[in-house]
């Protein structure tokens, strides 16, 4: 899932856009309406999925570090900037820094466990799996516009 | 932005004050489709009549959205035309930037339409026709002896360190993003760990897609916008035209008949099944996405800077989403096709 650009930036951009004198001569109504469905499932489902997420691949480097694979320090020391983030009273549903910070113990944990088998590598694949779940229903039915 | 009007007086004194070329110039008209380069049709009267000719020029500085070196492109292709097995327009010539302000060439002008316009006027016997002088053409390209070649092209030295340098652009791009993408990371670990039997190195055109494909009214298809032409893996050409022409440049020519494809490519360059088939040409098709990914990346950050900037960048930025969607598809589907990392490459990475 893509948390950026944020929402508020995609609909401050799209307001403006549909306020433009010439707005019906282009593409840009096509594109607009095709966003706006887009952003609308991003506000009702990416709280939620935030939250899930951020939980599971913060689990997944956990246990990456304690079957030893990879750069465990790097994946502390990530793990460890996840969670001084999360008690300093974020609320972790509507918390973009600590999806991004999350979404890179993902990253690092994905490296870890290349060529790998066992727990941690399943967790890792699962949790890849979580995130193009969620990927999917925020996509929906978006389609690129034909040219 | 360089006027018709300009370009007519440039042209003038550059082709029939200095070279002697011609007696006059008119009819110009800016060609669309040209989108990283200035390209404008014009004609040239001479004693002998008039030729339809094509200018290819840089775009001013602060209008290009690429930086390529038109003196290469130039020497590629009058290499190329010197030998005589590429279908491309004949180049004419060649200024360094005195006659125009920027580096640019002339070469004929085909007389047809690109693939994308004209494919949807074929019957099916044509249409067939075509894709399997698609695969000539692509054949053509990729036997051209390297020696033939400017020598301004760079030579990769080994074909590992090639294919990881393409690899690596993806790493660079997840980089760059404006949030870690754990999607792009596993794509670059996958095509790191798959990575297909090596092929021999060839010419690669660079942007072969249905807009840079000249069917020409006498049947021949010929290759234009060699800009990004350079000394890679062949099956780089094949995958990005699937992967391009399956999304911005439709049709696929390929699809009805992949195999097919193969088959013919291989008769005509002697490669063998294990290197030319259906999975690998996948492989290219994602490793080659890189160039388009890395311009969409561009969408998110363009629209979080800017409430001003233009609605095709917050497109841009869902395009990415559904773009992962389809990578990570292409990956599964290729996963049973394409052996693992212990066959080729023994996790050099």
């Amino acid at each position: 899932m893509l948390t950026r650009p944020s929402i508020p930036a995609v609909l401050t951009l799209l307001g403006r856009a549909v306020a433009q004198p010439d707005v019906h001569e282009g593409n840009d109504l096509i594109l607009t309406a095709q966003l706006l469905a887009m952003t609308a499932r991003r506000a009702e489902l990416e709280p939620g999925y935030i939250e899930s997420e951020v939980r599971a691949y913060r689990a997944v480097g956990e246990a990456v570090v304690a079957e030893g694979h990879g750069d465990t320090v790097a994946i502390r020391a990530a793990l460890d900037e996840l969670d001084s983030h999360l008690s300093s009273g974020s609320v972790a549903a509507q918390d973009f820094r600590a999806y991004s910070l999350a979404s890179e113990v993902l990253c690092l944990a994905i490296d870890a466990t290349r060529g790998a088998t066992g727990p941690a590598t399943e967790a890792t694949a699962a949790a890849l799996a979580l995130r193009e779940e969620h990927q999917a229903q925020i996509v929906g039915d978006f389609t690129v516009a034909g040219r | 932005m360089i006027g018709e009007n300009s370009v007519v007086e440039a042209l003038t004194h550059w082709l029939v004050d200095d070279m002697g070329a011609g007696q006059r110039i008119d009819s110009v008209e800016t060609l669309s489709g040209g989108y990283s380069q200035m390209m404008m049709a014009f004609t040239l009267h001479g004693e002998h009549g008039a030729d339809r000719l094509v200018l290819r020029a840089n775009r001013p500085a602060g209008e290009s959205v690429t930086s390529t070196d038109r003196a290469l492109e130039w020497a590629v292709i009058e290499s190329l035309s010197r030998r005589g097995e590429v279908s491309l327009p004949t180049p004419r010539w060649f200024d360094d930037g005195t006659a125009l302000g920027v580096p640019c060439f002339v070469v004929d002008r085909v007389d047809g339409a690109t693939v994308s316009r004209a494919y949807p006027g074929l019957d099916i016997d044509t249409r067939a026709a075509v894709s399997e002088k698609l695969c000539d053409l692509m054949a053509a390209i990729h036997s051209t002896p390297l020696d033939a070649l400017p020598a301004e092209l760079d030579r990769p030295i080994d074909w590992d360190l090639h294919i990881d340098s393409l690899i690596d652009k993806w790493r660079q791009v997840e980089r760059n993003g404006l949030e870690p993408d754990p999607f792009v990371r596993h794509l670059a670990n996958w095509l790191q760990a798959h990575k297909p039997a090596p092929a021999p190195m060839t010419l690669v055109h660079g942007e072969i897609n249905n807009d840079n494909l000249l069917l020409g009214s006498d049947g021949d298809l010929s290759a234009v916008d060699w800009e990004f032409a350079h000394i890679g893996d062949p099956r780089e050409d094949i995958g990005w035209y699937r992967t391009v022409s399956e999304g911005a440049v439709p049709p696929d020519l390929l699809a009805d008949d992949i195999e097919g494809f193969c088959a013919r490519y291989r008769a005509v360059t002697g490669l063998g099944a294990d290197i030319i088939n259906p999975a690998a040409i996948g492989y290219f098709g994602l490793l080659a996405t890189v160039g388009v990914y890395s311009t969409l990346v561009g969408g998110p950050a363009a629209v979080e800077a800017s409430p001003a900037a233009p609605v095709l960048a917050a497109y841009m930025s869902a395009v990415l989403s559904r773009t992962h969607l389809i990578l990570l598809r292409a990956m599964r589907d290729l996963d049973a096709a394409l052996p693992s990392a212990t066959v080729h490459n023994s996790q050099k990475g």
